[in-house]
């Protein structure tokens, strides 16, 4: 019965962590967006002397219950410049 | 621990209304309400506290709002998407009626200069006429009657009862006969409900009553702050433009917001 029971849970354990790593499931979303994401950055930075539009989306939610979308594109910047100012944003916590 | 050196204690507040109108404990309670906003089909929640005596009403939102989170999206063929969630830590949004004086205090916070800015909006207490009507209905074991009132470009449907007879409801909606139990817009984009009642109430039985109404803040008119509100897209541009690199233009800003508020009248200007 032990053997079994041990059996069992060896199989389980095996066949869940067979079944979560080729489905991309909701709770590896973000995972699979980040590897998305740099696989975008490998493949831009290749073409980072090319210039394009470079759009930032914003989304404000105000205290008093408004909210605000904006987008604001840029003209003529490579992917690295864009990049860039996000990096620089984020570091800077101005939002 | 910035804008606490003049913390207004809203215990301390309460208690010396309370101590002020200890003949009449009547006079002063708590209501919780849920607000429901439902802009472009995309409903958000969020909770309030409504204090009140019979000279001022205090209404504060219950939880402060998570830390903002920046996202960056994989990029198109053809552009480079970025895109930011862009929400105020750290502040609470309360809304002070002071109804001696007909005016409102609002805290609200706005991107300017580069970073987060907490402001006292002041205005006028606007009347809403509301039109009484004798349609009644049963509303957590209140009964309830119907109102209809204009305020500042919608129609809001009111049940209120006269079993609480005080004049106070959610946010700037006031002065019916009775405590507004729940309220909304014809289009259903503005929800106020009544989840929990205290009439009257003892504030000492209640810990959680303790916030921050920065009298430090910088105030402004309200018409100071609806401009301030329209620059909030054009604030992130020209923070933007300063990470612009040589040679780089912006081309396009679009811009579009959905308010409770739709109308002002035009006392409200400067």
């Amino acid at each position: 019965m032990k053997k079994l029971t041990f059996i069992l849970i060896v199989f389980s354990f095996i066949t869940f962590s067979f079944a979560s790593s080729n489905i991309p499931n909701e709770l590896n979303c973000s995972e699979y967006e980040v590897v998305k994401t740099t696989e975008n950055a490998i493949e831009n930075s290749e073409n980072s002397n090319l210039l394009k539009d470079c759009t930032v989306r914003l989304d404000f939610t105000l205290e008093d219950g408004t909210t605000i979308q904006g987008e604001i594109t840029f003209v003529d910047v490579s992917w690295w410049d864009c990049t860039k100012m996000q990096l620089a944003a984020w570091w800077e916590r101005n939002f | 621990m910035k804008n606490i050196s003049l913390i207004v204690i809203l215990f301390l507040l309460i208690n010396s209304f309370v101590n002020a109108q200890s003949k009449n404990k009547e006079n002063y309670g708590k209501v919780i309400y849920e607000r429901l906003l439902n802009f472009d089909g995309n409903p958000k929640s969020t909770e309030f506290s409504l204090f009140f005596n019979s000279d001022f009403s205090i209404f504060y939102e219950e939880r402060i709002e998570p830390k903002e989170e920046t996202t960056l999206k994989p990029s198109s063929d053809d552009e480079f998407d970025l895109s930011f969630d862009i929400k105020f830590n750290g502040s609470k949004y309360i809304v002070l009626t002071d109804f001696r004086k007909d005016t409102i205090q609002s805290q609200v916070s706005l991107f300017r200069d580069g970073k987060q800015k907490t402001y006292i909006v002041e205005e006028k207490v606007k009347k809403i006429d509301w039109s009484i009507t004798q349609e009644f209905k049963t509303i957590s074991g209140f009964k309830a009657q119907r109102a209809e009132g204009l305020f500042r470009g919608r129609k809001y449907i009111a049940w209120f009862t006269n079993e609480i007879p005080i004049k106070y409801g959610p946010w700037k909606l006031n002065d019916l006969p009775g405590l507004i139990l729940n309220v909304s817009d014809d289009k259903n984009e503005v929800m106020f409900y009544a989840k929990s009642i205290k009439v009257p109430f003892n504030i000492k039985s209640d810990s959680n009553n303790e916030f921050t109404f920065g009298n430090d803040y910088d105030k402004i008119s309200l018409s100071k702050y609806l401009e301030y509100k329209k620059q909030q897209v054009e604030e992130v541009k020209k923070l933007f433009s300063s990470k612009l690199p040589r040679g780089a233009r912006m081309e396009t800003t679009k811009s579009k917001s959905n308010d409770i508020e739709l109308k002002y009248e035009e006392t409200i200007k400067d």
